[in-house]
C-alpha cells in the first residue's frame, strides 16, 4: 500500500480519501474491510498532510528570447525588464 | 477697492437689492438660453433612466460636475438610444433649457455620438453579439482543484501581480510562472494573446492561466475589449481565469474566460487551493473516519457480546452442570421417595406380622383354651352357687313345708277327707253324694267310710 500511496498525486489521493469516506459510510461493510479502508485512508491523509507541510510556492518569470524561453527569478526579471529591453 | 466700486456702480441703477424667485429664474432662463442656444457637450452618461413615456433621462457627468439631460421620445432619429449605458462617454448635440418651474437646467439632446471608451462599450456589445456562442457557460472549462503549475499573464510592475503573489505565498505547493506583458495601450491584446499561445504551446504542464490587471480607466482596459482577446482565450486548451478591471464592470476578457474573478486577489484565492482549508478538510476526514470506524467496532463489539451470551448459554460445562444438579435433585427425590416407600412397606409388614401373629392358631387355641377355662370355672362356680342356692332354698322350703305340713295339723286333731280312689280332697259336703266312699286320713292311720247322709 505504501507504494500505491506514493504513486498517487495529491488530487488522486484526496479523491481516494473521499471515496474511502463514502465507502465507510456504507454501514453494511464488514469490519475487516472497514479497518483496511480506515488504515488506507489514514495513510493517505498522512501523505497529504506531509505534502502540505512541504508546500512552497515557487515563482518564476518566463522571458521570451530569440531562440526560446528562459525562466528567471522575479527579482532578476524585474531588474532586467526595468533596465531594458521591453515591457 | 475697484471691484467694490464696480459692483456698487452696477447695483446703482437698480431700484432694489433683491429679486423675486420668478424674476431671477426668468433672468437665468434668458441668460442661459440666449448664451447657449445650440451646442455640443462631451460627458459620461450616468443615472440613465428610460421613462415609460419614451423619454430618456440621464446625467452627463465629468468628475464632480453633472448636468441633467433629456432625450425626448420624439427624437426618433437617435438610433443609439437603446445602447446607452452608464459610463458611456458621449458627445451630445442640443440646447440648454432652463425650467423656472423646477429651477433646473436641462440639456435637450438632439444628437448623440459615443466617444472613445464609449465606443468600446458599444463594441463590447457588438462583439458579444457576434461571438455569442463562445460565451456559452457550457463551453467553459473546469479549473483543476489542485493545480501544480499556474501561469499568470500580467505586467511585472503592476499592483495586480503583487496582490496575486501576496495571496499565493506558500498557500499551496505550486509553481507560478509569470508571463510579463503590457496590460494597457495599443497592441497590448496582441501580447496577451501571444502569451496564451506560448504557454499552450511550450508550457503544456501549466494547468491554469490567469490573466489579470488592476482597475483602470475605460481606455486602459481597451485591450480587454478586443476580438483578439476573444479568439485568443477561446483557442486556449488550458483553462483561463480573468481578473481584469473593475469589480462591477465585466470586460470582454472576463466574459470569455472560463472563470471570472473580480480582483487579482480573488483570482489567487480561486485558483490556488488554501493549505489551511485542505488541512481542515483532512482533519475533518480524519475525524469522520474515526467516527465511522468506531461505529463499526461498536457494532461488532455488540455482536460479539451477543454471541458471547448466546455461547455461554450453550456452554457444555454449564449444561453438564445443569444436568448434574438436575440428576442430583432426582437422586435426592428418588432416595427420599424410596425411603418413604420402604418405611411404609415396613410398617405395613409389621402390621401384617402383628396381625398374623395375632391370628396364629396356637394362640387362638390358647385363647380359646383360656376362654374355655374361664367359662369352665365360671360354670363350675355358677353351678355350685346354683346348687348351694337350691339347697338353701330346699332347706328353706323344707322348713316352710314342714311348718305347713298337714301332718302337723293332723297331729292337732284335724283329718283329711279325700274321695276314694280319686284322692280328691273334699272341702264341701255337696261334692258328695250318699253312698260315696271316702278316705279319711288321721294323724296316724286312715279309714274308709261310707256316706250315709248329707247335711248341708
Amino acid at each position: 500500500m505504501e507504494e500505491e500511496v506514493k504513486d498517487l498525486n495529491f488530487e488522486e489521493a484526496l479523491q481516494r480519501i473521499e471515496y474511502i469516506l463514502k465507502q465507510l459510510e456504507n454501514k453494511d461493510l464488514d469490519l475487516e474491510t472497514a479497518i483496511n479502508l480506515y488504515e488506507e485512508g489514514l495513510k493517505l491523509i498522512h501523505y497529504c498532510e506531509e505534502k502540505l507541510k512541504n508546500a512552497r510556492t515557487r515563482v518564476e518569470v518566463i522571458l521570451k528570447e530569440k531562440e526560446g524561453f528562459k525562466l528567471e527569478t522575479l527579482e532578476k526579471a524585474t531588474e532586467l525588464l526595468k533596465n531594458g529591453t521591453k515591457i | 477697492m475697484n471691484k467694490l466700486q464696480e459692483s456698487f456702480i452696477e447695483l446703482e441703477p437698480r431700484e432694489k437689492l433683491y429679486f423675486t424667485v420668478k424674476e431671477i429664474t426668468q433672468n437665468l432662463k434668458s441668460v442661459i438660453e440666449r448664451n447657449f442656444n445650440i451646442l455640443w457637450i462631451e460627458g459620461e452618461i450616468a443615472n440613465l433612466r428610460y421613462s415609460q413615456n419614451g423619454n430618456v433621462y440621464f446625467n452627463l457627468i465629468e468628475e464632480e460636475a453633472s448636468l441633467k439631460a433629456i432625450i425626448f421620445s420624439s427624437q426618433k432619429n437617435l438610433l443609439i438610444t437603446p445602447y446607452l449605458k452608464n459610463g458611456l462617454k458621449v458627445l451630445c448635440f442640443g440646447r440648454l433649457n432652463f425650467y423656472p418651474r423646477y429651477g433646473e437646467c436641462y440639456f435637450i439632446v438632439k444628437r448623440l455620438e459615443p466617444l472613445g471608451k464609449g465606443l468600446l462599450a458599444l463594441k463590447k456589445e457588438e462583439l458579444i453579439k457576434k461571438y455569442k456562442s463562445f460565451f456559452d457557460p457550457n463551453r467553459k472549462k473546469a479549473l483543476p482543484p489542485y493545480p501544480k503549475k499556474v501561469a499568470v499573464i500580467t505586467s511585472l510592475f503592476g499592483a495586480a501581480l503583487r496582490d496575486f503573489l501576496k495571496i499565493t505565498y506558500n498557500r499551496w505547493d505550486v509553481e507560478i510562472l509569470v508571463y510579463p506583458v503590457r496590460v494597457q495601450g495599443e497592441g497590448a491584446e496582441k501580447e496577451i494573446v501571444q502569451a496564451i499561445k506560448d504557454i499552450n504551446l511550450y508550457f503544456k504542464d501549466v494547468e491554469v492561466i490567469v490573466i489579470t490587471r488592476g482597475g483602470g480607466s475605460f481606455e486602459d482596459l481597451a485591450p480587454f475589449y478586443t476580438e483578439d482577446i476573444i479568439l485568443g482565450i477561446k483557442e486556449s486548451k488550458i483553462p483561463v481565469v480573468s481578473a481584469v478591471g473593475h469589480e462591477i464592470d465585466y470586460t470582454i476578457c472576463d466574459l470569455i474566460a472560463d472563470k471570472r474573478c473580480p480582483t487579482p486577489t480573488a483570482a489567487a484565492e480561486e485558483v490556488i487551493p488554501d493549505k489551511e482549508e485542505v488541512y481542515n478538510k483532512l482533519n475533518f476526514y480524519k475525524k469522520k473516519y474515526q467516527q465511522l470506524l468506531e461505529f463499526f467496532l461498536s457494532k461488532k463489539e455488540r455482536r460479539i457480546f451477543e454471541l458471547k451470551l448466546k455461547l455461554e448459554s450453550k456452554n457444555p460445562f454449564r449444561v453438564i452442570h445443569q444436568i448434574e444438579t438436575q440428576l442430583k435433585e432426582y437422586l435426592h427425590q428418588l432416595q427420599f421417595k424410596m425411603e418413604r416407600f420402604l418405611s411404609y412397606k415396613e410398617s405395613l409388614l409389621l402390621s401384617y406380622q402383628d396381625r398374623l401373629k395375632k391370628s396364629h392358631p396356637a394362640e387362638r387355641i390358647r385363647l380359646e383354651e383360656e376362654k374355655l377355662k374361664y367359662l369352665k370355672n365360671r360354670l363350675h362356680l355358677v353351678f355350685e352357687h346354683f346348687l348351694e342356692s337350691k339347697e338353701k332354698r330346699i332347706e328353706a322350703l323344707s322348713q316352710v313345708l314342714n311348718s305347713l305340713s298337714p301332718l302337723n295339723i293332723l297331729q292337732k286333731g284335724y283329718s283329711i277327707v279325700k274321695s276314694y280312689p280319686e284322692g280328691k280332697i273334699i272341702k264341701k259336703a255337696k261334692e258328695l253324694k250318699e253312698g260315696d266312699i271316702l278316705e279319711i286320713k288321721f294323724y296316724e292311720g286312715k279309714i274308709l267310710v261310707e256316706v250315709k247322709e248329707i247335711k248341708e
